[in-house]
């Protein structure tokens, strides 16, 4: 081994002693910095200090201006992805309406004794005069003419014809409906009838009724065809004209047949149809 | 054809659409249109078996009396025919003027037969504004909806024509 070469180590083992000189000589210390250190570190801090800026300006020029070559991409993809949540979101929205939709059915079928079908609308009627919708659901389904109709908010209509997978209901707004009805507070009876538009109105209530707003009418189960007890609407005016037999009352029916989407059939024997066989 | 098809699917469709943006009883006839357009351009008897097919489709579909509008769209028919003797119906105001008539024609014939099956017409100054709307945006319309049948008739022959000459061309080959 040279001589050289054993300086070196000399060296090396005397910078090691003194380390481990100075660790040992600070471990029970807590002052802060010497003046030495001090020094060393005013010296040294700004070199830190600007060198630290650069660093961080460069990363900051990095990824702002470099980093925008990937903006655009992320911009469409995160567009894209934004529009497909939209679409989902609304398909989940448009599943929980028609969750609570047939959830309000159920409860109202389950309040019920009668058979019943759910059914949906698929259709209405075209001319606007006349207030009618096509079912879903028919003869195969064991659909029959004059069944009553009903929402979970009250009447909706009866079915007036029957194909085998098809029903159309005349509704209680039509012009051509009748439903035999009582008033649930006052038990007046009265006729509802439709006059296509979104109020119906009770005919032949007595003068001597005591009927006022917001009575809820119900049907009476006179006319054979609905049960009675059904909710049909609200009374929203009653007016007495003199001369006139009957007083003139408006009804709101609790449907809103505008946003009519499924409906309940009661499987209800046709009362107007077995009169004749019952008369043989 | 393609008038059948389009018709048919306006009126599967227009009960919903009403439902939700057509206010009152404003109403743009398309079946009245069409059958002026086949007067027009196609003769009598297409445009009569029109109007009385469409009738038909609308007495099934709505809860009107069966019949009802089947008559009220011949009579309807009848109507163009007249005016077409009276106006040159494949002008652009001819058009306007026949549609225009026909409809508001329509609408009031509509009154008249309700009346007679007893049903409750409530006639008031709110009603025949809807109808003039709809009988003057109904003829405004017209003029469109001929281009429209006229157009989609040549890109159906268009298309036949294109069918007819590569079957040609695999018979030679």
């Amino acid at each position: 081994m040279s001589f050289r070469r054993i300086r070196i180590i000399w060296i090396w083992i005397l910078f090691a002693l003194l380390a481990l000189f100075l660790l040992s000589s600070h471990l029970k210390r807590t002052r802060s910095w010497s003046p030495a250190e001090q020094l060393v570190v005013e010296l040294v801090a700004p070199f830190q200090n600007a060198l630290n800026k650069t660093v961080g300006g460069v990363e900051a020029v990095w990824e702002k201006y470099f980093g925008l070559v990937r903006v655009y991409d992320d911009n469409r993809r995160l567009r894209e992805e934004i529009q497909s949540l939209r679409i989902q979101n609304a398909r989940y929205r448009e599943m929980l309406a028609t969750h609570q939709r047939l959830q309000e059915l159920l409860q109202f079928k389950e309040t019920t004794d009668w058979p019943m079908m759910a059914a949906q609308v698929i259709g209405r009627d075209p001319t606007g005069w006349f207030k009618s919708v096509i079912l879903d659901k028919g003869a195969g389904s064991g659909l029959a003419v004059n069944m009553p109709v009903v929402s979970a908010e009250g009447v909706v209509g009866r079915v007036v014809s029957v194909s085998s997978n098809y029903a159309k209901v005349l509704l209680i707004i039509d012009q051509n409906s009748a439903v035999d009805c009582l008033n649930q507070v006052t038990r007046d009876q009265g006729v509802l009838r439709g006059s296509s538009s979104k109020i119906c109105e009770l005919d032949y209530v007595l003068k001597t009724s005591r009927m006022a707003p917001e009575d809820l009418i119900i049907t009476s189960g006179m006319g054979r065809v609905f049960p009675k007890g059904l909710p049909v609407g609200r009374v929203i005016g009653v007016s007495d004209r003199p001369g006139a037999l009957f007083k003139d009352v408006q009804v709101r029916p609790m449907v809103d047949f505008n946003r009519l989407e499924e409906v309940l059939v009661i499987l209800k024997e046709d009362p107007l149809a077995r009169r004749p066989q019952e008369e043989d | 054809m393609i008038v059948w098809l389009v018709c048919l699917l306006f009126l599967l469709v227009k009960g919903g659409l009403r439902a939700m943006i057509v206010p009152g009883y404003f109403d743009i006839d398309l079946v009245a249109v069409t059958v002026a357009y086949l007067v027009a351009w196609h003769g009598d008897p297409w445009a009569g078996a029109f109007a009385l097919g469409m009738g038909l489709l609308i007495d099934v579909l709505s809860a009107a009396p069966l019949g009802l509008f089947s008559v009220i769209y011949l009579i309807v028919f009848l109507g163009v025919r007249l005016g077409d003797a009276l106006f040159d119906l494949q002008s652009f105001k001819g058009q306007l003027i026949v549609v225009f008539l026909a409809v508001f024609l329509k609408k009031l014939l509509f009154i008249g037969f309700l009346n007679l099956f007893s049903l409750r017409t409530a006639v008031d100054a709110q009603v025949l504004f809807a109808f003039v709307c709809s009988a003057v945006f109904t003829a405004l319309a017209a003029p469109a909806v001929s281009f429209g049948y006229d157009a989609a008739a040549r890109v159906v022959d268009g298309l036949a024509e294109a069918r007819s000459s590569a079957a040609g061309k695999d018979m030679d080959h």
